[in-house]
């Protein structure tokens, strides 16, 4: 009986000493953890709408999106975007200037075949010395968005660079949607 | 309907395109330890099957009624752990009493089951990828079957390999290794199928 | 034991991963390139030298029947630690590892040593075979992750070393992480042999 109180002491008392330091570490890196999350977010937002001095989150029907302002007026408009990859959803940011065409892509998160899909990062599209992702500027609801078509595809990766296009459809899309 | 076919393609992604043990890596150590024998193979897969969906359904309650309600989320790794190790002794005793031949057949490695990076691995999964009650349950059941499948065809495949002229820089681990790489080869198939 | 040998100990004799044949999951998984195998390298070691450290302090007033679940609770408590240290500082790296950071808490070669080692023998020692074992490890994930990196991905810790296209893109996919242990081990096999 006295063994088992002790061992339901010593337990406890090295159980509030773990949890107390860990509560310490937590309170410690969390304010630079939201820091970095929120600096990300803006990295990403500023890439796609570039100008952007100012961002502003919006929400509709659960859906987040970012408005980009420069001088007190939106500039652009920057909507999330999870299309089918290859092997898992790719998450992507599609920037949407006000006149409708594309002013930027940001790839977030994505598990694409190393060397093959996951080139949708490259920044060095086939010797061009721009990203792969740039070649999307410019286009807009009217464009076909197709592997082979108007987008060069990867090589190897028709259907990552297919999954990219769908991403952006889908963005042009909802972007119809919100606003006029 | 959008939900069952949710549901189905988390549980074919489970199974076999991200194959844990073949393409995720997890739960390697019981696999090559004990997949020299058919039952024991058998046994632990079961094992896994029951441990894995117990431990996902408690993890997840616990997760998302205590945890995150009260803003605890640094314990998760630590009483994840422990309750899994809680529930895996628990089965141990029920194997012990009521299926003793089971118990002998599995020997040492019932304990490691707590050390099976991927019943944990699983439970942190779950609150990773925000999935629902039922959506984990049915993740588990993915992942355990596929790894119960996988640990039984490499079972087979390593007892017949037994009586083969294998050079012998390369009997036992070696050889082991090189078969679990053709099959992950051919586990990488599945990749695009089911449109996911 | 002297101080020399707990240290070389885990390098060579008992090198956990090709000898002990434990960590084998961190090992395929995050050795895909030599960056990441670093940064699980330096992870792990943080964990199981604090582990070993404490554990070895604490052994006298720790009751032998409750050790496993306090041995859980000082590992789990470090892994958290590192894992909100990694996030807060090293995201890249942090993303890249995902899932195995908190899984370091189920890495057999922690709990092993904690419970082998730690818990019998003094302060000095127990961090010294802490350091030795941390390096045996780190050793083999690095190596496989530059193997890995080179005739995956035709470089190394980032830098070109030839064209991506005559790289074989499936030694940094799955099977190429089977591939790679298994040829090391017969490697061990040979060099053991000319030993004897």
């Amino acid at each position: 009986m006295k063994k088992t109180v002790n061992y339901v002491v010593t337990l406890s008392i090295f159980c509030i000493i773990a949890a107390g330091s860990l509560a310490f570490v937590y309170i410690y890196t969390m304010p630079q953890i939201n820091r970095l999350k929120e600096q990300n977010t803006r990295l990403a937002v500023t890439s796609v709408i570039p100008g952007a001095a100012e961002i502003k989150e919006e929400k509709i029907d659960n859906q987040v999106y970012f408005i980009g302002m420069k001088d007190g007026k939106s500039i652009g408009i920057a909507i999330k975007s999870t299309p089918k990859g290859y092997s898992a959803p790719i998450q992507m940011l599609v920037g949407i200037d006000a006149q409708g065409n594309v002013s930027g892509i940001a790839i977030l998160d994505q598990k694409e075949t190393p060397g093959l899909g996951a080139n949708i990062l490259t920044k060095d599209f086939k010797g061009t010395g721009k990203a792969f992702v740039d070649q999307f500027i410019g286009k807009n609801a009217e464009s076909i968005l197709k592997a082979n078509q108007d987008i060069d595809a990867l090589t190897g990766a028709t259907i990552s660079t297919n999954a990219v296009c769908e991403g952006v459809r889908t963005a042009l899309k909802l972007k119809q949607e919100i606003k006029p | 309907m959008d939900q069952a076919k949710n549901l189905f393609s988390i549980f074919f992604a489970a199974f076999l395109i991200n194959n844990i043990l073949l393409i995720r890596f997890l739960g390697l150590c019981s696999f090559f330890g004990i997949s020299n024998h058919m039952e024991t193979s058998i046994g632990m897969g079961t094992a896994v099957i029951f441990v894995m969906m117990i431990s996902s359904a408690v993890s997840w309650t616990l997760y998302h009624f205590v945890l995150f309600p009260l803003h605890l989320e640094f314990l998760r790794t630590a009483s994840f752990i422990l309750v899994i190790a809680a529930l895996v002794q628990l089965e141990e005793l029920y194997i012990k009493k009521s299926l003793p031949a089971l118990y002998r057949s599995m020997g040492i490695y019932l304990p490691l089951i707590t050390t099976n990076c991927a019943i944990l691995a699983v439970a942190f999964l779950n609150i990773d990828y925000n999935y629902s009650f039922i959506q984990s349950l049915v993740y588990a059941f993915g992942v355990s079957l596929g790894y119960a499948v996988v640990i039984l065809l490499f079972a087979g495949i390593r007892e017949r390999m037994s009586g083969a002229p294998i050079p012998k820089l390369f009997q036992g681990y070696p050889i082991a290794f090189i078969t679990a790489a053709l099959m992950a080869l051919a586990f990488l198939g599945f990749t695009s199928m089911f449109g996911f | 034991m002297s101080y020399k040998e707990d240290f070389v100990n885990g390098i060579f004799r008992e090198n956990p991963v090709l000898r002990l044949m434990i960590g084998l999951c961190p090992t395929l998984a995050v050795s895909t390139s030599a960056i990441n195998a670093l940064g699980m390298s330096i992870a792990t070691a943080f964990v199981l030298i604090f582990s070993n450290l404490f554990t070895a302090l604490l052994r006298k007033i720790i009751p032998d029947e409750i050790r496993i679940p306090v041995f859980i609770i000082i590992v789990s408590t470090f892994v958290t630690i590192s894992d909100y240290i990694m996030q807060a500082y090293t995201p890249d790296l942090y993303k890249a590892l995902g899932v195995f950071i908190p899984l370091i808490v189920v890495n057999c070669i922690i709990l092993g040593r904690v419970e082998a080692y730690a818990y019998k023998n003094p302060v000095i020692n127990s961090t010294l075979d802490g350091i030795g074992m941390s390096l045996g490890f780190a050793i083999i994930l690095t190596s496989i992750g530059i193997i890995r990196e080179i005739l995956g991905a035709g470089t190394i810790l980032g830098i070109t070393l030839f064209s991506p296209d005559l790289a074989a893109i499936v030694m940094i996919l799955p099977p190429g992480a089977f591939i790679t242990i298994g040829f090391l081990m017969a490697l061990l096999n040979k060099l053991e042999k000319r030993d004897i």
